[in-house]
């Protein structure tokens, strides 16, 4: 039903083009000559092991790496709105920054100890209503829970609305409600076209979810549909192979 | 993908891939550039006016005791336009010794500093006669308006100048002491 619905929808996203995007920190290679794309407004997933590299890919996405190879954003019209939703942010708990004020610090220009911006309260307010944090705005951000905080994130995402969205595990903390919220933003996405990458350890909901599926343990070990990807030796290879030893 | 032609590509550049350093060396070129240009404009040229041949620089070319009689001389200068405004004539040489000015005054600093005899020269100067040459030679004040007009003669066996115009004052071995207010004499070195 997804997909039917996809083709009816102009997506507004970028393709994203990795073409032997290699990455080596140190000695240590994270990346090996990577090369996979993610089709404009669908919804790609990005599965593998820990330390498979990719959150490091995310990283390169966003230019923060020192990487080789081609890396490039196609975009429909002029270059876009990227929004992050990072893994999980730690705040102290005793820090006086309430939720209004993170939202502030990360989406307007004007500092945040003045005060709310009213040009942006009101996309501010809308964002929290769609995570469903309206009736917390005014809690520490140190005193919410996991999930919580995490709805934040990606309240912090929505805004200004993103082109392309990169999630980097945002159902790791959720809760059931919050996972709920999660998916009715993802199908959101889905009908305005946006082109979402989306890390994920649960692959239940990346059969459920995603349009596409990337394997990724330092090099690619598959692209293609869910159906097709998530067999159970797909997943064997994915998840028991270990590519420092077998490359040394 | 062919569908996108009309939009438009954006590439994803490494970091810290040399361009960041390039910025930061840039800057650094920015700050050096303005710097020097505010130092350049600032600063001033170190001008050494030439002195001329019938003048001595007080700061160089005078000798200990003579830095301080020419030093006292200026000073003294003033009191004596106060007296001669008082009594509307200059004060003599003894007037000036009684009152304790230097270096009229015979103290042990005078005779240390040439023991120099004073006597007031018509129409308007002092000549300070010095009795060791060596240490100090004779002292020549004229006084016309308020910037001290002071000549040095080293001869011995020295007699009063008659002609006290600056041409006979020349002709006569005398030399004007000047000061000059240009380089730091103090970083100078001259040994």
């Amino acid at each position: 039903m997804t997909a039917a619905e996809h083709l009816n929808v102009a997506s507004i996203g970028p393709t994203i083009e990795f073409d032997n995007v290699s990455l080596t920190l140190g000695r240590t290679a994270i990346l090996d000559n990577v090369s996979f794309q993610v089709q404009p407004g669908s919804i790609h997933a990005l599965v593998g092991p820990n330390g498979g590299g990719k959150s490091s890919l995310i990283k390169t996405l966003l230019g923060q790496t020192p990487h080789q190879g081609q890396l490039s954003l196609h975009w429909p019209g002029a270059t876009g709105t990227i929004g992050y939703v990072p893994q999980a942010l730690e705040f102290d708990r005793g820090l006086p920054m309430t939720v209004d004020d993170f939202m502030a610090a990360m989406c307007q220009r004007r500092p945040a100890f003045l005060g709310l911006s009213r040009h942006y309260a009101g996309a501010i307010g809308e964002a929290l209503e769609r995570v469903g944090m309206q009736d917390k705005r005014k809690r520490r951000m140190g005193a919410l829970s996991g999930g919580e905080r995490q709805r934040v994130l990606l309240a912090q995402g929505l805004i200004p609305a993103p082109q392309l969205l990169v999630l980097d595990e945002p159902m790791s903390a959720l809760d059931e409600a919050g996972i709920q919220v999660f998916e009715r933003l993802l199908s959101d996405w889905r009908q305005a076209g946006i082109t979402v990458l989306w890390i994920e350890h649960d692959l239940e909901a990346v059969g459920r979810l995603a349009d596409r599926v990337t394997g990724l343990n330092r090099r690619v070990l598959f692209d293609a549909t869910p159906k097709q990807a998530l067999t159970p030796e797909r997943l064997l290879t994915l998840f028991s192979t270990h590519p420092r030893s077998t490359a040394q | 993908m062919s569908s996108v032609t009309p939009g438009t590509t954006q590439v994803v550049r490494p970091a810290g891939a040399g361009h960041e350093t390039l910025y930061v060396l840039l800057l650094c070129l920015i700050i050096l550039a303005v710097a020097g240009t505010v130092v350049s404009l600032h600063g001033e040229t170190q001008a050494v006016e030439a002195v001329s041949s019938h003048q001595l620089d007080a700061r160089r070319d005078l000798s200990a005791a003579e830095q301080g009689i020419y030093a006292d001389l200026r000073v003294t200068l003033d009191e004596i336009q106060l007296l001669q405004q008082e009594q509307s004539a200059l004060p003599t040489p003894a007037q000036l010794a009684e009152e304790g000015f230097a270096p009229f005054a015979q103290d042990a600093s005078s005779v240390s500093r040439g023991d120099h005899r004073w006597q007031l020269l018509a129409p308007s100067a002092y000549l300070g006669l010095s009795q060791a040459n060596k240490t100090s030679g004779s002292l020549l004040m004229r006084v016309s308006g308020a910037e001290p007009d002071i000549w040095l003669n080293r001869s011995a066996n020295l007699a009063a100048p008659t002609d006290l115009s600056d041409q006979g004052l020349i002709a006569a071995g005398w030399q004007q002491v000047v000061a000059q207010f240009d380089a730091g004499v103090t970083r100078q070195h001259r040994h």
